[in-house]
């Protein structure tokens, strides 16, 4: 499926699901990152981060777009090799002279369907002609 | 964990240094290649004037405050919500602080309410936002 550009998208969008699975050496890689010790569960915001991911890969967002915030809510433990999917849509859009913006809410489940985690972030693209 | 749960209280803080090589670290592990973050030469052509590090890299900072104070019942119960500020670059030394602002008991459940502050090592806020632990009270 082609990325989807800021120009096409509209409030109540909905990405195409994304399904992973957080294997142990996904997370090792992901803890290492973030400068972080060894853990018995999964760290929420490696869930989050992979779960932006995911959706990114549907997106395509110019190069210098930043996040202005974020908000996460979590749900419950979700143990090293659990399959997560990952739902995400635009709750707003918003263009300016010199700003593009982009609110987007996330849900995340397990592979029970039960859901592990929300959030919203809101992130700020580049006006077409600068490069942040 | 902290030993005592309560108004005031002080979050132990993190402090962590930012270098390119954490960036691009990140930008391996979470698979975000924006430029901004791993572009030098690109970064250096916009107005930010070079590169910065992924704000879910310092929220990470951020939760690890918050497991090491709070455990399980932070990654299972959870609530955060933040503003980024301004970016944190290669270089740059980042302090996460937290502070228990207040609890509040509500049929049996104790929420939480911490706020949370990254600064740099000019004591220039980054991040800045709240936090939220529920906790089944004892």
């Amino acid at each position: 499926m082609p990325a989807i550009s800021y120009e096409e998208l509209t409030p109540g969008y909905e990405f195409p699901s994304a399904s992973y699975e957080l294997t142990s050496a996904l997370i090792s890689k992901y803890v290492k990152a973030v400068d972080s010790s060894g853990v018995e569960f999964v760290p929420p915001l490696a869930i989050g981060a992979y779960a932006m991911s995911a959706m990114a890969g549907s997106l395509s967002f110019p190069p210098g777009t930043i996040h202005a915030s974020q908000e996460f809510e979590f749900f419950k433990l979700v143990p090293i090799g659990a399959v997560i999917n990952c739902k995400a849509k635009v709750v707003r859009k918003l263009a300016r002279t010199m700003m593009r913006m982009l609110v987007l809410e996330l849900d995340v489940f397990d592979q029970n369907r039960e859901r592990v985690q929300a959030g919203k972030a809101t992130i700020v693209l580049p006006v077409q002609g600068t490069n942040a | 964990m902290l030993s005592e749960i309560c108004g005031g209280k002080i979050l132990p803080p993190v402090i962590k240094h930012i270098t390119q090589e954490k960036i691009n670290l990140y930008a391996e592990a979470s698979g975000d290649f924006n430029p901004i973050h791993v572009d030098e030469a690109f970064a250096a052509q916009t107005p930010l004037g070079g590169t910065i590090a992924h704000g879910m890299l310092i929220l990470a900072y951020v939760a690890e405050m918050m497991t090491q104070a709070f455990g399980k019942n932070w990654v299972s119960n959870g609530k955060l919500s933040v503003r980024f500020k301004a970016p944190a670059r290669p270089g740059d030394t980042v302090t996460v602080r937290g502070k228990i602002d207040s609890i509040e008991d509500k049929e049996g459940v104790s929420f939480v309410n911490c706020s949370i502050e990254c600064c740099n090592q000019k004591d220039e806020t980054i991040i800045t936002g709240g936090a939220t632990v529920k906790i089944p009270s004892q």
